[in-house]
């Protein structure tokens, strides 16, 4: 039977959710079918959200009316968007690792994309993204949009890094990878981290992450990460200084490297990554974000917390 | 240094760790919650009936350290309640700051708020625990005490839901099954209607809350029986209880109270209203569990099978006790299992043979009678204590039963096992 993992949602008004009426839960063993009690979930029992709910599901994502306040040119084919937004979402998007889905209002779902919260304020979200596909083109300036949130598995890893207080912290993003670190760089000075930031433009030929982090101190570091040169930075780095946690934001390969050094180096390094899977419903449901991993284990990356170990 | 991991800091894994370390052995204790003692910080029935032998046996065996603390500890000595004669009453509110200060003074390394959740399992060995957190616990004998209470899934499913008991799953998270982890399938107790679990035999009831003339009662004589309302009494809930023990007339027809520090009420719950009708309890709310007029912790679902060693079937390495090693009913059953486990995982570090207690010792004959039931569905249906019940039955009739401290020697003697538990010859 496949291992019981913990989720992401557990313990969030969202769970319990439809993966529990088809006995497909990722955490609780009753609710895949089991007889007896197998999970590691610290927290309020999934199964009775399930019986006191009756097992009625009325706490589905919903969609949110936004609208495109401003688009900016950032470069090549990378936009910055404001969107007006409820504020009640604006919330709930407060934290590391959050994600919405947007598309046009006049779209259907089909073209629902997931995009990292960049950064907000009371009454908008900023989203970076790069204007390559069908879901992307065609996004425009005073577009309304349909908004469905929140969810927050942008960040693959075990703890809880919104709790981490005065740790040492790596942060190494790469390109796109930059639209996903500025709210956890946020969050985590303000909780007294010691936090580098390796910063490489990638393909996107831009450092646009920095011009918003205005009253954020700290030490940024330009390496061309996938030289032999940036990779060495790097590693003189993670062996000369204590590093509790590393976050890598940026394509696979970025993720792979990072392994690699950890591995050399300090396996008890805290590791999150960016989450680059294909995720098309955010729910465990379609399947689109499912990896197997060397036990077999075919694990749903939307909303499974797990060590990017097993997946790298 | 050879290594032995406890995994439950219950009664049974405290005797666990106290028998491998009095050998020289270095022992960690792995513990979920931020006390010792588990269910024995809610407990506190002692030396009753057949327990008062089983508890001289474990003395003269070699291991008496913790009835010490339980004696020291009585609030009551000698007294008697249906059923049951000679019963000695520790105080919940005093006992575990003092088990866990003879544990850290013996030198065992405690890892209290530390839930195992898995093992690194080779060649039908388990080589190491893996905590919550991560850590990796590495030893060359393990003792599974984890007990078969909960979590609040199996209290949903197979009770009237979490009662909030001492356990604290929703804090600490749920129990898991490391015999299970490591492959071996648990056995589950069942009902008398043949529905997985049992409730908790019993409830506490906050001392305070209850009338003078109660209070007074209770301080002097440690027993108070309330009569039930005609129309109030259940007999049917007793069938549902752990305590079999304690499954009889009186307790359907009277509220029981022993004073262990708070008013243990020996039923496994009772509506708050209903009790309230009782006089000297026109105000009384509950202690432990928290929702004690709904419902309690149910237990038995978790049994791993054994030899009547305490080895666990299956996995070379691993040992169990408590009620993870059977139906038991108690702290003198976990007490007395525990301290074989942790005084065989020893020899089984040595390479020496496993000690297998004979069945003339009541010890010994608990063991394996239970063991031999567990295997038929009718005695899964059975608890197995020295209290009361089957067994105690069974003692009776066996001639095991005696409250003759010389007798009980000469037994523990004629068997040469006096101090084994101080050997590995």
């Amino acid at each position: 039977m496949l291992k019981l993992y913990k989720c992401i949602d557990s313990g969030s008004e969202y769970c319990t959710c439809s993966l529990s009426d088809t006995k497909d839960c990722i955490s609780c063993s009753h609710l895949r079918g089991d007889d007896l009690c197998d999970c590691t979930w610290n927290g309020v029992c999934i199964l009775y959200e399930y019986i006191m709910k009756n097992g009625s599901q009325n706490n589905y994502r919903r969609d949110y009316k936004g609208q495109i306040v401003d688009k900016k040119f950032i470069s090549n084919e990378l936009y910055l968007l404001k969107i007006k937004l409820d504020n009640k979402l604006i919330r709930k998007l407060d934290t590391i690792g959050s994600y919405v889905f947007i598309r046009k209002d006049c779209n259907s779902s089909y073209y629902n994309t997931p995009m990292s919260i960049f950064d907000l304020d009371e009454h908008h979200i900023y989203i970076v993204y790069q204007e390559i596909g069908p879901k992307t083109k065609k996004i425009n300036k005073g577009d309304t949009l349909i908004i469905k949130g929140p969810y927050w598995g942008g960040l693959i890893g075990t703890s809880d890094l919104s709790k981490k207080e005065n740790c040492s912290i790596v942060i190494v993003a790469r390109g796109i990878g930059q639209s996903s670190i500025l709210l956890p760089i946020k969050k985590l000075y303000l909780k007294g981290n010691n936090i580098v930031l390796f910063l490489d433009q990638g393909k996107t030929s831009s450092l646009y992450c920095l011009d918003f982090m205005k009253g954020v101190n700290i030490k940024t570091i330009l390496i061309d990460s996938l030289s032999n040169e940036g990779e060495k930075t790097l590693k003189n780095y993670i062996k000369g200084n204590p590093v509790d946690v590393l976050i890598s934001a940026g394509a696979d390969m970025v993720h792979r490297q990072m392994k690699t050094i950890i591995e050399t180096i300090d396996k008890s390094i805290e590791w999150f990554v960016s989450n680059n899977s294909i995720i098309c419903c955010g729910e465990g449901v379609c399947g689109a974000c499912l990896k197997k991993i060397e036990n077999g284990d075919r694990i749903k990356l939307c909303k499974t917390i797990i060590d990017p170990r097993n997946i790298y | 240094m050879n290594r032995i991991v406890v995994i439950g800091g219950g009664w049974a894994g405290c005797a666990a760790s106290i028998a491998a370390i009095k050998l020289g052995i270095e022992v960690v204790l792995i513990e979920k919650t931020d006390m010792l003692l588990g269910l024995g910080n809610v407990g506190g029935i002692m030396r009753n009936n057949g327990r008062f032998t089983a508890a001289e046996e474990n003395i003269l065996l070699g291991r008496g350290e913790l009835f010490n603390i339980t004696d020291k500890f009585s609030l009551h000595k000698n007294i008697d309640f249906p059923g049951h004669k000679h019963a000695y009453l520790y105080d919940v509110t005093k006992i575990e700051p003092a088990v866990r200060e003879l544990l850290l003074s013996l030198g065992v390394i405690l890892k209290l708020q530390k839930r195992a959740v898995d093992v690194v399992k080779e060649d039908g060995y388990i080589r190491a625990i893996i905590l919550n957190d991560g850590e990796t616990i590495y030893g060359d004998v393990f003792v599974e005490t984890t007990g078969s209470t909960g979590p609040m899934g199996n209290c949903l499913k197979y009770g009237n839901g979490c009662a909030m008991c001492i356990l604290r799953c929703p804090t600490f998270g749920p129990r898991v099954s490391i015999s299970q982890k490591a492959g071996v399938t648990d056995i589950v107790g069942m009902k008398k209607d043949g529905s997985y679990g049992a409730f908790s035999g019993s409830c506490k009831l906050n001392k305070d809350s209850l009338s003078n003339e109660v209070i007074n009662e209770l301080e002097k004589e440690g027993v108070v029986l309330l009569p039930v309302p005609k129309d109030d009494i259940q007999r049917d809930k007793l069938s549902k209880k752990v305590c079999q023990q304690y499954a009889i007339d009186e307790y359907a027809e009277n509220i029981i109270l022993l004073d262990t520090g708070h008013a243990k009420m020996m039923t496994s719950f009772y509506p708050l209203e209903k009790l309230r009708k009782i006089k000297g309890l026109e105000n009384a709310r509950y202690e432990d569990p928290y929702s004690g007029g709904i419902g309690n912790s149910v237990r038995y679902l978790s049994i791993a099978p054994r030899e009547d060693t305490m080895k666990v079937k299956g996995i070379k390495n691993l040992f169990c006790a408590g009620e993870k090693s059977g139906l038991f009913v108690g702290h003198t059953e976990a007490i007395v299992t525990g301290t074989l486990a942790g005084y065989n995982s020893v020899r089984h570090v040595y390479g020496k043979e496993l000690l297998k207690l004979p069945t003339d010792l009541a010890i010994g004959d608990l063991i394996s009678y239970t063991n031999k039931k567990m295997n038929t569905e009718e005695g899964l249906k059975d608890r197995y204590t020295f209290a009361g019940s089957t067994y105690f039955n069974r003692m009776l009739d066996k001639g095991l039963y005696s409250t003759d401290l010389h007798e009980i020697r000469n037994r523990v003697e004629d068997l040469n096992l006096l101090n084994i538990y101080n050997k590995i010859e």
